[in-house]
Order: C-alpha cells, then structure tokens, then sequence
C-alpha cells in the first residue's frame, strides 16, 4: 500500500468513515509492516488484529445439561392470578351493565291521581288558609298610619 | 429448535460470544463462566430460538446482559473474590495467558477512555468485526447514532494515541 493511500486509508478510519473491508486491508499492512517507524499506530491495529483471533482455551469445553428440558410455558400457569382478576372484573361489569339495562327498561308504574273528593277538599283548606292570612293581614295597619305621623313632626322638629 | 439444530446454528458462535465476553469483562475465567451460562440459557431456551430473527445478535446481547452481570457481582464483592483468586492463582501461568493478560491489559488501556455508548459501539466494530448494520441490529439504536459514536470513540482513540506518540503520556 503507497504511503499516500495508506494515511488517506488512515483519515478516513479515524473519520470513522472506512469499511469494513478497508479497515482489514489497514489492519493487514500494520500486521505486515510492523518496522517499529509507528510503533503506537502498530501497536493499536496489532492488538485489534491479535484480539480478533482469540479463541477460548483448548481445554475449555461448554458443559450442557443432558435432560434439561425445553422450558415452556405451563398450561396451569396460564390461568395466573392477575389473569383471574382480568376475568373476575369484567364479569362484575358485564353483570353490573346488565342489571342497570333491566332497571331501566322496566316501565315505571303510572302515577296515582288523587280522586275529586281529595281535590276538593285540598282546595277548600288551601282556600280557607289563604283567607285566614288575608283576614289577618290588615291588622296594624293604622298603627303604620301613626307612625308616619310621628316621622313628620320629627322631621318638622328638626327643621325648626 | 431441535438439539441438533442447535449444535449446527448456535454452538459455532461459541469462538464469537466468547471474544465478546472477553472484550467486556477483560478476565479470562469470568469470560468463560459467562459463556458457559449463556450457553445453558440458550439450551434451555432453545425452543424459543426458532422465533427470534437475528439469533446471533440475540445471542451477543445475551452476553452482554450476562457480562455486565458477572461485572456487577465481581464489584459488590471484591474482597471474596479476590481472596478466592489468591487461593486458585498459580504463580507460573501458562504462556497463552501471559500473551492474554498482556492483549487484555493494551484493550484496556485503550477503551478506557471511551464513554459506555461508545466503547459498546468500539468492541463490536474494531474487536468483534460487525458492520454498521450488524451493531443497529446488536444495540437496537439507528444509523446516525452508531455512526457518529464510532467516530467520536475513534477521534479519542486517536488523541490518546498522539498524546503517547508526543510526550510519552498514558
């Protein structure tokens, strides 16, 4: 790789503007020209390069249990107290909605009207009442006559 | 999925999940006790398998989720594990884990810097090797959010990388 190319390579990796495939091709010429004249620079993409090709441990192996079996959803746990409480709730509602409906509809029984006799009779003690206050009602009034009497010697005192 | 659907389709991202883990937790034992969990949990979960779409990114955030577990224990009880570390430690290790140790502490050293976002986004691209449409799937985020914290965590990257070239500064 010329060394123009190469630190052009450089400013668009630190850029962050390289592929994949460019990046290899960078990590590659650091591998193959480690000459120490960028130590730092080489350093960095060898220990990319060395890190990509680590591999666990010949001597560890993954362990899987034998007889583990599949773990699946329980047809038991599928009725879950708050599932039963999503059941219960819209039962209580279905049953509340239900109940006003019927309310409602039922008709209301018609009014009782009072027979004429009652009528009657109502209209004689409200008339009657209304007699009575109206009897009542004069009373005092030359009293009212005679304080107007004294409100105009009061006021003609004054003026005096 | 059947056993033998399985051992074709999962167990060979074995080498994958497992540099994965690796590049999170940054310990090899814990690295491979989070394999191996993942790998019992797909096994007990494997009839779910058939349903999910993109199973290797299913299985990468399940390593994830499974590292950054362990992680969290580790660090609520460090003393005990560190004790249990004294104990099993063997004072000459084998080769392959000097060179290890070594790579994992330069990985460090370099992520190190990086916000979460951006060093998630920095291991699946420059450890792991996915594209840009492989981690959108991984991480669940969009084109423009990957894109921009892949440069941003490479820009910092880089200044780390002058400040030593310059003056020597880890």
């Amino acid at each position: 790789m010329e060394s123009n190319k190469r630190k052009q390579l450089l400013q668009k990796y630190w850029n962050g503007q390289t592929t994949t495939a460019e990046e290899t091709a960078l990590r590659n010429w650091y591998h193959q020209h480690a000459d120490g004249s960028e130590p730092e620079l080489e350093q960095y993409f060898n220990t990319l390069t060395d890190f990509s090709e680590i591999v666990p441990h010949q001597d560890f192996k993954i362990k899987l249990p034998e007889n583990t079996s599949v773990r699946r959803i329980n047809k038991a746990s599928a009725f879950s107290l708050p599932k039963l409480q999503y059941i219960a709730a819209a039962l209580i509602l279905t049953i509340g909605l239900s109940v006003l409906w019927q309310t409602q509809k039922t008709p209301k029984p018609p009014t009782t009207i009072a027979s004429e006799e009652e009528i009657k009779q109502s209209y004689n003690e409200a008339k009657a009442a209304l007699l009575l206050i109206a009897a009542k009602l004069n009373k005092g009034k030359s009293a009212v006559g005679e304080l107007d009497k004294f409100a105009k010697t009061t006021e003609r005192v004054r003026h005096k | 999925m059947t056993s033998e659907k399985f051992h074709t389709d999962i167990l060979p991202l074995r080498n994958k999940l497992y540099r994965y883990a690796l590049s999170i937790v940054l310990d090899v034992s814990l690295a491979e006790d989070v394999l191996q969990e993942v790998f019992i949990k797909l096994w007990t979960k494997r009839d779910h398998l058939d349903t999910v779409q993109n199973q290797e990114a299913w299985c990468i955030r399940m390593v994830r989720n499974q590292s950054i577990d362990r992680l969290r224990q580790r660090n609520r009880q460090p003393d005990m594990l560190t004790r249990i570390h004294d104990q099993t430690a063997d004072p000459t290790l084998p080769g392959h884990l000097v060179e290890q140790e070594d790579l994992l502490e330069k990985i460090r050293e370099t992520i190190k810097c990086l916000p979460e976002q951006q060093a998630e986004i920095f291991r699946l691209r420059e450890l792991m090797g996915y594209s840009n449409a492989e981690i959108e799937d991984i991480l669940q985020l969009n084109h423009s959010q990957v894109k921009v914290n892949l440069h941003r965590a490479r820009k910092l990257v880089r200044d780390r990388i002058k400040k030593i070239m310059n003056y020597g500064v880890q």
